[in-house]
């Protein structure tokens, strides 16, 4: 009995949480403010920066390692000699 | 739409002059970095769009969707999936927004970014970056000095994103 009004109540603070939200988007989708504060466009210079490295690095990492060991596998799988 | 006439029924002569001489060096950056009439029209188009964003933005502080609908209208030309995919820059801003307790950054501006995302596609990324760099270059210095919290992100981001139409 504990457990089941325990998961309700948790269930009724997800929905209110999830109710906040939404209100909170719709509220933010129909501001026509357009003024931004500088530490938002820091923060997007430094995730785009981090963005672009890591996947230069992954994408070396795939084209030089990982993409020609796989062939080489399956080369010698392959190969009947 | 009351809004945006009384804004641009108050625009002085110089503000004319000056917004002439920039769309006609877009024009001319335009018209030597493509060769297809289609996207020539479509960015002189984007362009005009973004001036009278960029405008409206630094006086009043408000971008009008009256204004966003156009854009959209322009991303129309030359429309795939890098499109569709390209307004999903905004989301990050979007919940950047959400969970953020003061504002950080304007409604106005987020589908300011999903509408340039929309036009430009990936390319808008390169866009944000060069925007951000001009907007902190711009503000940093007032920021620092505690002048205000929230400046016009509208003129940097044209900016940034009209060289990334270029480039991209």
């Amino acid at each position: 009995m504990k457990l089941k009004e325990r998961l309700q109540g948790k269930l009724v603070k997800v929905r209110n949480t999830v109710g906040k939200t939404l209100i909170k988007a719709q509220t933010t989708l129909l501001d026509t403010s357009g003024a931004s504060a500088v530490e938002v466009a820091l923060a997007a210079v430094i995730a785009v920066v981090l963005a672009l490295i890591i996947i230069n690095a992954f994408t070396g990492i795939f084209s030089n390692t990982i993409i020609p060991g796989i062939q080489d596998k399956i080369k010698s799988i392959f190969s009947v000699t | 739409m009351k809004q945006i006439t009384r804004i641009f029924t108050n625009i002085t002569f110089f503000e004319i002059i000056v917004i002439s001489l920039i769309s006609l060096s877009a024009f001319l950056i335009l018209f030597s970095a493509f060769v297809d009439p289609l996207m020539i029209i479509k960015g002189f188009l984007f362009t005009l769009c973004m001036i009278a964003i960029s405008y409206c933005d630094v006086k009043t502080e408000t971008i009008p969707n009256m204004l966003l609908i156009p854009l959209v209208l322009i991303g129309l030309i030359h429309v795939s999936w890098e499109s569709l995919a390209g307004t999903a820059i905004a989301i990050p801003f979007l919940i950047a927004a959400l969970v953020a307790k003061t504002e950080v950054i304007g409604g106005g501006d987020i589908k300011l970014l999903a509408a340039y995302g929309f036009i430009i596609g990936r390319g808008a990324v390169i866009g944000l970056l060069l925007g951000s760099l001009i907007f902190i270059v711009r503000y940093l210095y007032p920021r620092l000095k505690k002048k205000k919290v929230t400046y016009a992100f509208a003129p940097s981001l044209s900016l940034g994103c009209f060289f990334a139409f270029i480039l991209v």
